[in-house]
């Protein structure tokens, strides 16, 4: 039911936007959408009432990840970090970034990527474990994580 | 980094890399099939693009401005995420006082139990858990089996039993033994893959006591050198029902214990490899592991995995024994060796199997001592938790079951004790009365002849940062007559009249003015569903006396009065630094809780509640040693405004000004809010805060749209005192 009225709110949405606004990549700005409504709905759910949903379980992965305890988040901007997070998916492997994307902005879970990519479970979770290590240090390096 | 912050960097991943994933499909193999299933599928797009042209055309599009996507509120996409704090408390009645401590249940009785049943079936079925630990989001409840011989351990996630496994002493610490690997999949082209081999094996002499020490054997059976990486995945099995669609979830480990460097194996070599598998957390609970390494080969990768079992950790080695005596006796000379730092299996070796086990976790046991019949507790504590940390040598063994069962005259007595000298910490507790029989969370339980007695640890510092009691409950049946107590309670009366004419009260609870009132609320509550508060505070000679005697609805007790929403509205905004503090409490009343702080130069921190959730903090200094003042104001909550040092600013907000474009290119980041209010006028509205960032926005000349302007704040030190600036880090036309 929350699927069905995401999809119905994401057709309004661009119904409503489109014109005047006109996005250069289409595919990527409906995600856009659709991807701030889902999140605007599983906020408005778990609101009240703990629940763990895909989405929680891929927050998670991340925030063990990234877990640092001299944080300097207060004195970086998100949209550096976000130029960081951009030029580090550039360096991987096509596989691999379509994994990462999947699973983080997608909400994929282990499953629904292995059977897009043909692989077993476990080489995704690898595969995903070993980049979200290597993101680590990419970031480390750069100052962002202590 | 928190996930709010990661929720809104990945929503903004590059759009190119967005529709890459979406579009993403593995090539289809070349087969017959494959083809003519490709050509259906061009020719069908060819069809398809012809079609929708007309539509398409419609999207045939300039360029984006930030912000221009539905949904998103201004500093991207992901800020729509506010993903709560987690509640990991327990089911309230986990805490119950009236437990009972020694309490055993039946193999019948666990047969009982099923995956999937809510806590309330569990409590049914079994009573209330001796005891119960949280960790993260998994809840344990623990009971004993079978006398003290074993346990069983019921883990519930979210309110249902997610699975539970039963470790009775005496079980195999590790399941598998040998286990050769059976999962070769990874990077490798098929045909490639079986040529590794993997085998595990346990080993009882490299064995330690949290089952976390793994030894295997990696076999390379390729024609090329690969380099083992020491950093490995480990997963637990969270559903144990079915094999088919195992769900794995990630354990984090103790990265710090990983070996560095990569271990090479030529072709045809083996090499024995040792895990430290310890966990984040200290060891690894009972469940069905995975673990999976990572072999670099020149020119592709294998993934290597192994499963594990782990039944039992910590007490397995106390399992071993099959003569476990509760009668068994040490001398009293033995007892005095028993050192801190000590091994369990140094001591099990020198002394033998101990009397009781008292606790899980931490784990303690007990040695009974012959003769003069004293126990001796040993504590074994994280992080090193076959280490002894903890060796309490009891008064003698019948003084100590008194302990267990503290006596109402003596409870009282802990009363009174505890109501002269507020603040009471946990060790003033221990010296007292004792150590509790059980401790639940931060609440300490103690058995008495008439119920259990529970203190709540922590909430509230002393400034000296040790935790004190924050309230107290007694579980007796209250028997006295509301209409009694309101008549004869009087002001001044003494505490001790209070407590002989009425017994026990049923809650004590500290003030949260802990510095100023020193007031203390007792509360006796009444089958009427009403409560008695009694307000005790001490006289000029230390008497404890009363102060105040309320009847209210026990509803009612905790909807202490908070800021409507039109005092948060209109006088809110016109705290401003500077104020006194009795100019504040005269606007909002007194505030709710009241904080030391010693970050200077904040001495104190007002916390007012209000009706809409939020919270007001209110922050003082002492200027010179004078009254207190105002030294910063913050609204936080579910408003999610704030008028940090900007109250003045928001409240004239909507008087604001226009500008135009040439004037807001001026805005560049580090100018801050003061310039320019000071060149533009004070803005059009108050967007609102998220995090530390502040947004406000000035209408453009044309009216056409706004321009959004976002601050963070910036703290620096100016004459000794800390002072603070909002600087522009981002703007955006919307």
């Amino acid at each position: 039911m929350d699927a069905e009225e995401c999809v119905n709110d994401a057709y309004l949405a661009c119904w409503n936007s489109i014109p005047p606004e006109s996005p250069q990549q289409l595919l990527s700005y409906v995600c856009r959408i659709v991807r701030n409504i889902s999140i605007s709905r599983h906020r408005k759910n778990t609101a009240s009432k703990r629940k763990c949903t895909k989405y929680d379980k891929a927050l998670d992965e991340l925030e063990v990840c990234l877990a640092s305890p001299d944080t300097v988040e207060g004195a970086v901007s998100e949209e550096a970090l976000s130029k960081e997070i951009n030029s580090f998916l550039e360096r991987l492997d096509a596989e691999t970034r379509v994994m990462f994307v999947r699973r983080y902005y997608y909400s994929d879970t282990i499953s629904d990527i292995a059977k897009i990519t043909r692989m077993s479970n476990n080489a995704v979770s690898l595969k995903l474990f070993r980049a979200r290590e290597k993101l680590r240090e990419y970031l480390t390096e750069r100052g962002y994580l202590g | 980094m928190n996930r709010e912050t990661i929720s809104n960097v990945i929503g903004k991943i590059d759009p190119a890399y967005i529709a890459e994933a979406g579009e993403y499909r593995v090539s289809r193999e070349e087969t017959r099939d494959g083809r003519i299933l490709n050509y259906i599928a061009a020719a069908c797009a060819v069809v398809v693009l012809i079609v929708a042209l007309p539509l398409i055309s419609k999207f045939v599009f300039r360029g984006k401005t930030p912000g221009n996507v539905p949904g998103e509120t201004g500093d991207g996409l992901g800020s729509e995420v506010t993903v709560r704090p987690e509640d990991t408390d327990a089911p309230s009645d986990v805490l119950s006082d009236t437990v009972d401590l020694y309490s055993c249940i039946t193999q019948d009785d666990l047969n009982r139990v099923s995956n999937g049943m809510m806590y309330e079936d569990v409590k049914s079925t079994l009573g209330c858990a001796p005891c119960a630990v949280s960790r993260g989001e998994t809840l344990i409840l623990r009971y004993m089996l079978d006398g003290r011989n074993a346990f069983a351990e019921i883990a519930m996630e979210k309110n249902s039993v997610s699975y539970y496994i039963v470790t009775g002493i005496g079980q195999v610490l590790c399941s598998g033994g040998t286990e050769p690997a059976y999962d070769l999949s990874g990077f490798a082209d098929a045909g490639e893959k079986l040529a590794l081999t993997l085998a595990a094996r346990y080993d009882s002499d490299i064995f330690d006591i949290d089952a976390s020490l793994i030894s295997f054997t990696f076999e390379n059976g390729l024609d090329e050198e690969v380099r083992v990486d020491p950093l490995y995945m480990l997963e637990k099995r969270i559903n144990s029902d079915s094999t088919d669609n195992d769900e794995w979830l990630a354990v984090d480990y103790d990265e710090s214990a990983v070996q560095s460097g990569q271990t090479a194996v030529a072709p045809g070599e083996t090499a024995k490899l040792t895990l430290t598998v310890r966990s984040l957390y200290g060891y690894l609970s009972p469940g069905r592991y995975r673990l999976t390494a990572v072999a670099d080969g020149e020119d592709a990768s294998y993934a290597v995995t192994i499963e594990f079992s782990i039944s039992n950790n910590a007490r397995a080695l106390l399992a071993e024994a099959t003569d476990y005596d509760p009668e068994c006796r040490i001398t009293s000379a033995a007892a005095d060796t028993i050192k801190s730092g000590t091994k369990l299996q140094q001591n099990i070796a020198s002394y033998g199997l101990p009397a009781q086990i008292l606790s899980l976790d931490p784990l303690t046991v007990r040695y009974i001592v012959a003769g003069d019949k004293e126990g001796v507790d040993i504590e074994y504590s994280y992080p090193a938790k076959d280490q002894v940390s903890y060796i309490a040598v009891r008064v003698t063994r019948r003084e100590a079951e008194e302990i267990d069962r503290l006596t109402s005259d003596s409870v009282y007595d802990f009363y009174n004790f505890y109501v002269k000298r507020l603040g009471v910490t946990v060790d003033d507790i221990n010296k007292y009365i004792g150590e509790s029989n059980r401790d639940i969370g931060n609440t300490a339980l103690y058995k008495t002849d008439g119920g259990t007695l529970s203190l709540v640890y922590g909430s509230i510092t002393n400034g000296a940062n040790s935790s004190v009691v924050s309230e107290l409950r007694y579980s007796s049946i209250r028997q006295a007559e509301e209409e009694k107590i309101a008549s004869s309670v009087k002001k001044n009366m003494p505490f001790d009249a209070v407590i002989k004419n009425f017994g026990l009260p049923d809650k004590v609870k500290l003030s949260s003015r802990l510095y100023e009132q020193y007031v203390t609320e007792i509360y006796y509550f009444f089958e009427s569903g009403n409560a008695a508060i009694v307000s005790v505070k001490n006289d000029a000679n230390g008497t404890p006396r009363v102060y105040d005697i309320r009847i209210r609805a026990q509803d009612a007790i905790f909807d202490y009065p908070k800021i409507d929403e039109e005092t948060v509205e209109q006088v809110i905004p016109r705290i401003m630094p500077g104020m006194t503090e009795a100019e504040v409490n005269a606007y909002l009343g007194s505030p709710r809780m009241i904080l030391a702080r010693t970050d200077a130069p904040l001495t104190r921190e007002a916390r007012h509640f209000c009706s809409d959730g939020s919270m007001f903090v209110v922050l003082y200094r002492n200027s010179d040693g004078k009254e207190r003042t105002v030294a910063g104001v913050s609204l936080v909550g579910d408003s999610g405004a704030s008028c940090l040092d900007l109250s003045c600013v928001i409240s004239m907000c909507g008087s604001g000004s226009v500008v135009s474009h040439e004037e807001i290119n001026q805005v560049t980041g580090g100018t801050t809010l003061e310039e320019i209010v000071e060149k533009f006028g004070v803005p059009t509205k108050f967007e609102g805060r998220i995090d530390d960032k502040y947004t406000f926005s000035y209408a453009l000349a044309d009216r056409s749209i706004s321009i959004h302007i976002t601050f963070r704040m910036r703290f620096y030190i100016e004459d000794g005192a800390m002072r603070a600036v909002l600087e522009v880090v981002d703007k955006y036309y919307l």
